[in-house]
């Protein structure tokens, strides 16, 4: 083996020293899994630079070179805000996270009554045992990105949701979570979600920063959907300037079920999201959609890889972005079709609109394809904006800037008409509009009085 | 309505508007024909703003106001329209959602609140019977996988919508068949009034038959070479334009 580079072998060391303070604040469960995966976070080399080919575009070694505190004690249970804060949802049943720790609220009762499961994940390796062993870690085990690792040693505690058989519920289920720190902080959050037979359920994930502080978030969501689940995962992530958002979503699908996830990227100054889909069983159908607007000097990578294992399944995959500024983005999207997947139908399009001559798009499609009766289509175009267009709505008495909006809101549509929750539907478009016309997008009515530099 | 003097423009520094005049008076409907390349189209984007052509030299007027000093949204909303050649599609916009917008603009220009829900859809409903529009097209993107024919109805629906006191058709009639040629023929007499004004170009006299102008003018090479009574389309069908440019 050999050595660990500098910032990677810190965070090595830092394990070894803190690990019995990160155990004593844990359950003996979650502490199982932290040797391995810290030893697999060294065998996969650390953290990887843009030599690695799959991090070619985002230096993860750099981002950890910073010097975050790490919160090993989720001390103070109390919620750091009034609960006026800019909520995307209204009627949806909300969860409050700090700094990823979940803290119980009323809604919860509701949530209880139908049976579902929401606790924190040592609550859960502890009362729901026989689940918490049957799925956590079950997919981020298998990864060979080695920030997952990382989580996975680190991670103390996260949220655990559990939506029995047959569960449908009427509202979605939102979570937000507010960073609070009176310094700079690497958070290692970590969500179990399983969604069980013919069950039905919509996520809504959000975070917040509260304070003008450099956060790195790096989080592992684990999300099962059993037979005939419908799962709805939607991430919103609108932070601000000093934000670096790291997000590992692993979705893992059985027999005739269908998952829809939808990242949407507003505002951080970096955001690597790594996705994996596994398509397990026959008959799945699985979207993977993606939003991202980046500005200024932000940098947005979205690195994707939809596994058909099973025949019969069908995936569709469409992330759009628009850039200004001097704006850095990639897509990497594999699709990954295994032997025994035959009548597979995977498609996937990635559109660019680049506005600004300083911003820069990449793209790259990469099919795996090993069975021979399969119908696949990638197709990924990096463009400017239609001035034609634009001229002739203007033509018919719209003025500039409006047709500019209608242009962007027009671009991001295939995206947007696909989210299922109309209030976020119509708070995204907005805040699609804010971010173009160069104001604010993060919540206004937390105190988050931080000024973007 | 309109009057054009000494208009020089320019695009990427060539010069395709050599010193034309032209004035439309309201009421009144004049057709622009000439070979292909003369500047018709240049003209009709000119007049309604396109940035992409820089104006050197001349004046236009409208309804006694500088024309060229108005960006191109408020020169629409001054009444004039223009129907473009080549109608651009518009994939994520709809139809409904579009007219709506431009609609209200046109209305708060005037001080006037946008109208209701049901007021719109009214106007909608009577303006499409005028020009036989099928429901299908107004319920997708802005001209999203129309056929060139569609397309060219689609700019006289707008039209319809808009009400403008000046309109520009640039070959409207090209790639309509006969049926949809009497139908957008019919829809343009339809909106004719005493107090507005249409300038039809073309290249056909067919069209002519069915619109009948009240002056023909032959652009060529950047300036009107000739104009004359709706007999001139007749004539230039006949002999072409070689005659009018040696
Ligand atoms: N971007 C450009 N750069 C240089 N020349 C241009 C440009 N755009 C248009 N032109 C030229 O301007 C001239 C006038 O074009 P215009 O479209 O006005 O002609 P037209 O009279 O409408 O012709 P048609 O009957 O074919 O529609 C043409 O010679 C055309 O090639
Ligand atoms: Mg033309």
């Amino acid at each position: 083996m050999t050595q660990l580079a500098a910032n990677s072998q810190e965070y090595y060391d830092l394990f070894r020293e803190v690990k019995s303070l990160i155990d004593e604040n844990s359950s003996n469960k979650l502490n199982q899994y932290r040797e391995e995966a810290i030893e697999k976070f060294k065998s996969l080399g650390g953290f990887p630079t843009t030599k690695v080919e799959d991090y070619k575009y985002t230096n993860i070694d750099s981002i950890f070179g910073y010097d975050y505190g790490i919160d090993l004690k989720n001390l103070s249970s109390k919620l750091p805000f009034k609960n006026e804060c800019d909520i995307p949802v209204k009627d949806a049943y909300t969860l409050y996270l700090r700094n990823g720790y979940f803290i119980p609220n009323e809604d919860l009762t509701e949530l209880e009554k139908k049976g579902i499961i929401v606790c924190t994940l040592q609550e859960a390796s502890l009362k729901h045992e026989d689940l918490f062993t049957k799925y956590y870690n079950k997919k981020a085990g298998e990864s060979d990105h080695s920030i997952v690792a990382l989580n996975t040693a680190f991670a103390e505690d996260g949220l655990f949701i559990f939506v029995p058989e047959k569960t449908e519920l009427d509202k979605p289920i939102q979570l937000l979570n507010f960073l609070h720190a009176t310094s700079d902080l690497l958070i290692n959050a970590r969500h179990l979600f399983i969604v069980e037979s013919q069950a039905k359920v919509q996520f809504l994930d959000c975070t917040h920063a509260l304070d003008c502080r450099k956060f790195l978030t790096n989080t592992v969501v684990e999300l099962f959907a059993e037979k005939n689940a419908k799962a709805e995962y939607y991430n919103l992530q609108n932070q601000f300037d000093k934000s670096t958002i790291l997000l590992n979503l692993f979705v893992g699908q059985k027999r005739d079920s269908e998952v829809i996830t939808t990242i949407l990227s507003l505002h951080a100054e970096k955001i690597r999201n790594n996705v994996a889909v596994d398509l397990e069983d026959e008959n799945c159908d699985n979207h993977t959609y993606g939003l991202y607007l980046a500005g200024a000097k932000e940098h947005v990578d979205n690195f994707t890889a939809i596994n058909h294992i099973a025949p019969h399944c069908n995936s569709w995959e469409h992330f759009k972005g628009i850039l200004n500024g001097k704006a850095t983005t990639a897509f990497c999207g594999r699709i990954h079709v295994y032997k025994d997947a035959q009548k597979t139908e995977a498609y996937q399009t990635n559109n660019n609109l680049v506005l600004s001559n300083n911003a820069k798009a990449n793209t790259k499609p990469q099919l795996i394809i090993e069975a021979d009766d399969v119908s696949c289509s990638h197709g990924a175009t990096v463009g400017q904006l239609d001035e034609e267009a634009i001229y002739y709505l203007q033509t018919r008495g719209i003025p500039y800037n409006e047709a500019y909006r209608l242009m962007m809101t027009a671009f991001m549509n295939e995206v947007t008409e696909k989210i299922q929750i109309p209030e976020l539907k119509e708070r995204i478009e907005k805040l699609i509009t804010n971010k173009m016309l160069g104001k604010i997008t993060y919540c206004e009515a937390c105190n988050n009085k931080c000024v973007d530099q | 309505m309109i009057k054009i003097t000494d208009l020089h423009a320019e695009i990427d520094g060539k010069e395709i508007l050599k010193g034309l005049s032209l004035e439309v008076k309201a009421g009144e409907v004049h057709a622009i024909m000439g070979p292909n390349g003369a500047g018709k189209s240049t003209l009709a984007n000119v007049l309604s703003g396109n940035e992409a052509y820089e104006v050197t030299k001349g004046e236009v007027l409208f309804e006694g106001k500088d024309l060229l000093d108005l960006s191109v949204e408020d020169r629409a909303k001054e009444g004039l329209f223009l129907g473009f050649q080549y109608p651009v599609e518009i994939p994520g916009v709809s139809m409904i959602n579009f007219l709506k917008i431009a609609h209200a603009e046109h209305r708060k220009y005037r001080g006037l609140e946008p109208l209701s829900a049901s007021e719109f859809l009214k106007l909608l409903k009577e303006k499409k019977a005028l020009v036989e529009i099928d429901s299908k097209l107004t319920n997708r993107s802005v001209n999203e996988g129309f056929s060139g024919g569609e397309k060219k109805k689609n700019e006289i629906f707008q039209m319809a919508m808009l009400d403008p006191k000046l309109a520009i058709l640039d070959e409207t009639d090209s790639g309509l068949d006969i049926d949809a040629l009497r139908i957008v023929a019919g829809g343009v007499n339809k909106l004719r009034r005493k107090d507005n004004a249409t300038i039809i170009i073309t290249h056909y006299q067919r069209l002519l038959e069915h619109i009948v102008p009240d002056f023909v003018h032959v652009l060529a090479d950047g300036k009107i070479v000739k104009s004359g009574p709706k007999e001139l389309a007749l004539e230039l069908e006949e002999k072409g334009y070689d005659w009018l440019t040696r």
